[in-house]
């Protein structure tokens, strides 16, 4: 019984060790499976930033577009007629406004050059917010993975192997369960002292008590009989510890 | 013995990732669906909606600025007729002045128009921003889609326009104030009708005539 007891002690304690172990090991995977994550998303964020929109070059080129806009915008309203010309006396030529068009059309040009800064600054402003839109959302998914989920998974790896851990302790006990058995079971080794006390009666040798309450039989071997020896009779002889 | 046998029967422990992994599913879609949701009500708001936004501002404003300009036009060829200056470089110079104004003027319409319509397209992009960034703490597509309509709807309604400052205010106070230097220059400093014409320079440059009738 003894041998069963430390056999399942073993095995109890073997799989209990096993579980903690495994669990650690459920809890390191799992930990690399959410920065793995969490990696797909950073390489998701990097891929909404688009370097060709904020290069130098891409500057210009929106700065040329913004210009042409509205360069073609003072040429439509420029077209737009809002009242006769000039006046001027019957008989002479109509006066020229040659120099004021050249004018305007040159203030206009160099008008539209600088509103094109203006106008690649709106647009970029646009674009960044476009952006952040999805820089938002990504970030929310991830954040959500990672404050939510992420914990709960490690929960689940921390005790993922609960079962085999219980399993175990349910081994363990039984073990020990045995060993408490067999020690309770096993025969004395050892045989306790032989103390003959005198009661006081000395009618009946049944007035002997032996030790330990062993139906008052002298120990083994020792060649003593309280029935035979008189020489232990009441107030013959001194007795032992007398 | 019995603990294990109690968490059999309570089915063991519950898998609270996957159920929380499930939430999180279902939060997405739900984000997602109310993006496009968003999208679509903001979708009317394109290149040429802008466009027509900063045209509708022309539109508003150009009669306004024809009326500035038949106004000054009209005063101009008076004081001009007025002192037959109609055909001479004096004249000219002066409806030159008026039509560099009138350029001027309608190139700044036109880039009010434009301004206006990018403050307009920010305004929407921002708008939609924070819907989205509401949507994402809410993750509620319905709320979100009614919300972007009503707001879409806010945008796409006609805008209180203000009217139109005096843009032609140059050439009219420049005329104006040569019309009153002449007005009340000495007479003695005035040449003789028929003499040489001299050119007492106004504020704005404008040759005098020989004082007819003063």
């Amino acid at each position: 019984m003894s041998y069963l007891g430390a056999a399942t002690n073993i095995v109890g304690g073997e799989l209990q060790g096993w579980a903690a172990v495994l669990e650690k090991q459920a809890m390191k995977d799992a930990y690399q499976q959410e920065i793995n994550k969490q990696n797909q998303f950073q390489q998701q964020a990097m891929g909404t930033f688009d370097p060709s929109k904020s290069s130098a070059a891409a500057m210009m080129q929106g700065v040329g577009q913004g210009a042409q806009g509205r360069v073609r915008a003072y040429n439509q309203i420029g077209q737009v007629p809002l009242g006769p010309g000039p006046s001027h006396q019957i008989g002479q030529p109509q006066i020229n406004l040659g120099s004021a068009d050249a004018y305007t059309k040159m203030l206009g040009q160099s008008r539209a050059n600088l509103g094109g800064y203006s106008d690649w600054a709106v647009q970029q402003a646009i674009n960044n917010l476009n952006t952040q839109r999805q820089l938002d959302q990504i970030s929310n998914f991830a954040g959500s993975e990672a404050k939510n989920i992420y914990p709960l998974q490690m929960y689940k790896a921390q005790h993922s192997l609960d079962d085999l851990a219980m399993v175990g302790q349910a081994i363990s006990s039984i073990g020990g369960g045995a060993a408490n058995y067999a020690q309770l079971s096993q025969a004395p080794t050892q045989a306790p002292g032989y103390y003959p006390v005198y009661s006081g009666n000395q009618m009946s040798p049944a007035i002997w008590s032996g030790y330990g309450g062993y139906g008052n039989m002298p120990p083994q071997g020792t060649g003593y009989n309280p029935y035979t020896d008189q020489s232990t009779a009441p107030g013959v002889m001194s007795g032992y510890g007398f | 013995m019995g603990f294990t046998l109690y968490d059999i029967v309570k089915g063991g422990t519950p898998d609270y990732a996957g159920m929380s992994q499930a939430q999180e599913q279902q939060r997405q879609q739900a984000i997602t669906q109310g993006t496009q949701k968003i999208n679509q009500a903001f979708s009317g708001f394109t290149p040429s909606f802008y466009q027509q936004r900063a045209q509708a501002y022309q539109d508003f404003a150009l009669p306004q600025l024809s009326q500035q300009y038949q106004t000054n036009r009209n005063q101009i060829g008076f004081g001009l007729a007025n002192r037959g200056l109609l055909s001479s470089s004096a004249g000219t110079k002066q409806w030159n002045d008026l039509g560099k104004a009138m350029g001027q003027a309608k190139q700044t319409i036109a880039d009010t128009g434009i301004a206006q319509s990018q403050a307009l397209q920010q305004q929407v992009q921002n708008q939609e921003s924070t819907l989205l960034n509401q949507l994402y703490q809410s993750a509620d597509p319905a709320g979100a889609g009614q919300q972007a309509t009503q707001t879409a709807a806010n945008y796409a309604a006609p805008s209180v326009y203000q009217p139109l400052g005096n843009l032609l205010g140059s050439v009219a106070n420049q005329y104006y104030l040569s019309q009153l230097i002449n007005t009340y220059r000495p007479t003695g400093s005035s040449p003789q009708v028929g003499g040489p014409p001299s050119y007492y320079s106004g504020m704005g440059g404008l040759p005098n005539q020989p004082a007819y009738g003063y």
